[in-house]
């Protein structure tokens, strides 16, 4: 049965949808531990998705997305602690109507929710992908080394933290990036003797170096025996179809904020989830109800975290840029596939982009599926003591980072570097902006190079075009956005001294 | 220890790894006839690293703030979890046998961190042992049965 050309029934092998399955299992399981994260969840599934063809790799990978994405708001809700950043905004009423005895009901809302989200995202990836990729062929090098940038930028300009240390970090991670063979001239650059580093620092051995050694000892640190208590009261969710419906316009307008915000880098399901749940309490009949149990806060804000997954992948698929950290990771399972993403694989790889698509589809589907089996075993899951959780994860990590290249080298870069952004992580140095300019380091340089090369040496080809000039003044708003944000809280504040 | 020293340091040891960097990309062949050589990329990012780590260091003397303290909490727990990853590298590259290293290491990590919170009975580190010998089976199973990963 084909449809925009692709064999839907080649979703339904044993085999992808066992790692389907799987993969929405890893993602709440780890998604519903606080602390640990969608982006850790993807971290230790993708080692493992080298062995396998393209599309099952890739919908392993978003099955993982999508389901930690909908598992950080099991422990927001039974616990009161999000286990995403996504989750966030779920704890304000989430966690009340579980204190109130509700906890199936509002565990009920989110999945409902998040399954909502999922396929609004899915419908808007499987129609605008195309177009944004047709149009993405009117970039050229300056236009791509500019976007590689900005895609850099905007996820520290819209942090709160110090956009130095975020500087820092990018520039970190486009220096480890031009480790290993330059493609342009076959120079072997920075691997200071070692035959191992000819390929660069293996991306998977530096994601776990990013994300998973700092998280980890993060936990040591500061919840290892921490025991959560959840309460063994059972209540039926007395939920019918219809109050669901009643909610649909909630959802559809978290789902069209989640999916929007998505496509922005830097901003992704936390960001996603707040500016819903706040656009939804300021338009309610009722505002004083939010943060007091009202199950809209809990639709709003998960609705929008679930499409935010399918608006993260628009830009990826389209133009290689990702559009969370999250995507970035998915990215790299891309290129250690071998497959280059961008406005060309619709020429090169259509099957494998509509097979993405509509595996999306069925991603939220199991997604529901598991939800509704599965959300009860992980609510007693969260009663396991980090002091246990801890050396799984790290032996996972291990042969995480062993398994694509079987190189040792890898593995102490990883933990040398994992100890050294622990200390980062520790002192505020925002770390994600670091494994996103790592991806992206090989397009901004290579493009950079092709610009510079194209005219003579002259950085006027950065602003020569249409296109150029608009990325640019964008560029340019998101690298001046934190001093005007600086200047004007100065300003107020001293226009409130003088004031009193 | 304070957030100023804990910056300055961090900022030392990014400014050893621009240093040597820098010192490759400077020392490192010319390309003639290259507009933009495969090095001078490193350069500018080189150069632009160690302009943002001499400001961090201004910044982290000069902050007139409030300094923050920087708590890390079972510091003993962190340096025993990054000796023994260090020590199990080295057992695994030495000797093969990373299921038996393995083993070691996940009981061994259990015991510490369990060992920081309860008085360990002997009936306790017998049920951490049991613990760990499924969590080796269970990584045996998956990846060498399953997927086929030789460790």
């Amino acid at each position: 049965m084909t449809v925009f050309g692709f064999d839907i029934l080649s979703l339904f092998q044993p085999l992808n949808l066992f790692l389907c399955f799987a993969g929405v299992f890893i993602g709440l399981l780890v998604g519903a531990m606080p602390g640990l994260g969608t982006t850790l969840a993807i971290a230790l599934v993708l080692p493992f998705t080298y062995k396998l063809n393209p599309l099952t790799a890739i919908l392993l990978l978003l099955c993982v997305y999508q389901g930690a994405e909908y598992g950080g708001s099991i422990s927001a809700i039974i616990l009161g602690i999000p286990g995403t950043a996504g989750a966030a905004a779920t704890c304000l009423d989430g966690n009340i109507l579980a204190k109130a005895g509700r906890p199936s009901e509002a565990l009920r809302y989110s999945l409902t929710a998040s399954t909502i989200g999922g396929l609004f995202g899915a419908f808007v990836m499987l129609f605008f992908t195309r177009p944004v990729g047709v149009f993405a062929l009117r970039f050229s090098a300056p236009d791509y080394c500019m976007l590689g940038l900005l895609a850099c930028i905007a996820v520290i300009s819209m942090s709160k933290g110090n956009y130095i240390k975020g500087l820092v970090s990018i520039i970190l991670g486009l220096l480890l990036s031009l480790v290993g063979t330059d493609v342009i001239n076959g120079a072997v650059r920075f691997n200071f003797g070692q035959p191992e580093l000819y390929d660069g620092l293996d991306t998977v051995c530096l994601i776990v170096a990013v994300f998973a050694i700092p998280e980890l000892l993060c936990v040591i640190c500061d919840d290892l025996n921490i025991r959560y208590a959840v309460s063994s009261q059972k209540s039926k969710a007395n939920i019918t179809i219809k109050d669901h419906i009643k909610n649909l316009p909630t959802m559809l307008s978290g789902s069209i904020i989640g999916t929007i915000v998505g496509i922005f880098p830097g901003l992704g399901g936390g960001v996603a989830a707040w500016m819903s749940y706040m656009f939804t309490s300021r338009t309610a009949k009722k505002p004083e109800t939010f943060g007091k149990g009202n199950p809209k806060g809990i639709y709003a804000p998960e609705s929008a975290n679930n499409a935010s997954v399918a608006g993260s992948m628009i830009p990826m698929l389209s133009m290689g840029i990702p559009g969370s950290s999250a995507a970035a990771l998915i990215g790299a399972a891309f290129t250690m596939q071998g497959i280059q993403v961008g406005p060309m694989l619709f020429n090169t790889d259509s099957q494998l982009l509509y097979g993405i698509f509509f595996g999306f589809f069925l991603s939220v589907i199991l997604l529901y599926l598991l939800g509704r089996l599965l959300t009860p075993f992980f609510s007693r899951i969260l009663v396991v003591r980090n002091a246990f959780l801890v050396p799984i994860l790290l032996i996972l990590c291990i042969i995480g980072g062993f398994a694509t290249k079987k190189q040792f080298l890898q593995l102490w870069i990883a933990l040398a570097l994992g100890v050294l952004f622990f200390f980062m992580k520790r002192s505020h140095y925002p770390l994600a902006p670091l494994i996103i300019a790592f991806i992206l380091g090989p397009i901004i340089e290579k493009n950079f190079r092709r610009a510079l090369t194209l005219s003579n040496g002259s950085f006027s080809i950065f602003h020569q075009t249409a296109c150029s000039r608009v990325i640019l003044v964008i560029l340019l708003a998101f690298v001046l956005y934190p001093f005007i944000r600086t200047a004007i809280s100065f300003w107020r504040e001293k226009r409130n001294k003088t004031g009193k | 220890m304070k957030e100023k020293h804990i910056n300055i340091a961090i900022a030392t040891v990014l400014m050893c790894i621009d240093a040597v960097f820098l010192y490759s990309a400077f020392t490192a062949r010319e390309y003639k006839g290259a507009i933009v050589g495969p090095f001078d990329f490193a350069k500018y990012l080189g150069i632009m690293l160690a302009v943002l780590c001499v400001i961090i260091i201004i910044q982290s003397l000069f902050a007139k703030t409030k300094e923050e303290k920087i708590v890390i909490t079972h510091f003993d727990l962190v340096l025993i979890t990054v000796s023994a990853t260090a020590l199990l590298l080295i057992l695994w590259k030495s000797f093969g046998l990373f299921y038996l290293w393995g083993l070691l290491y996940v009981f061994g990590l259990f015991i510490a961190y369990c060992g920081k919170s309860e008085k360990l009975t002997l009936k306790k580190m017998l049920g951490l042992g049991i613990l760990s010998v499924a969590v080796m089976l269970a990584i045996f199973l998956l990846f060498r049965i399953l997927m086929g990963i030789n460790l």
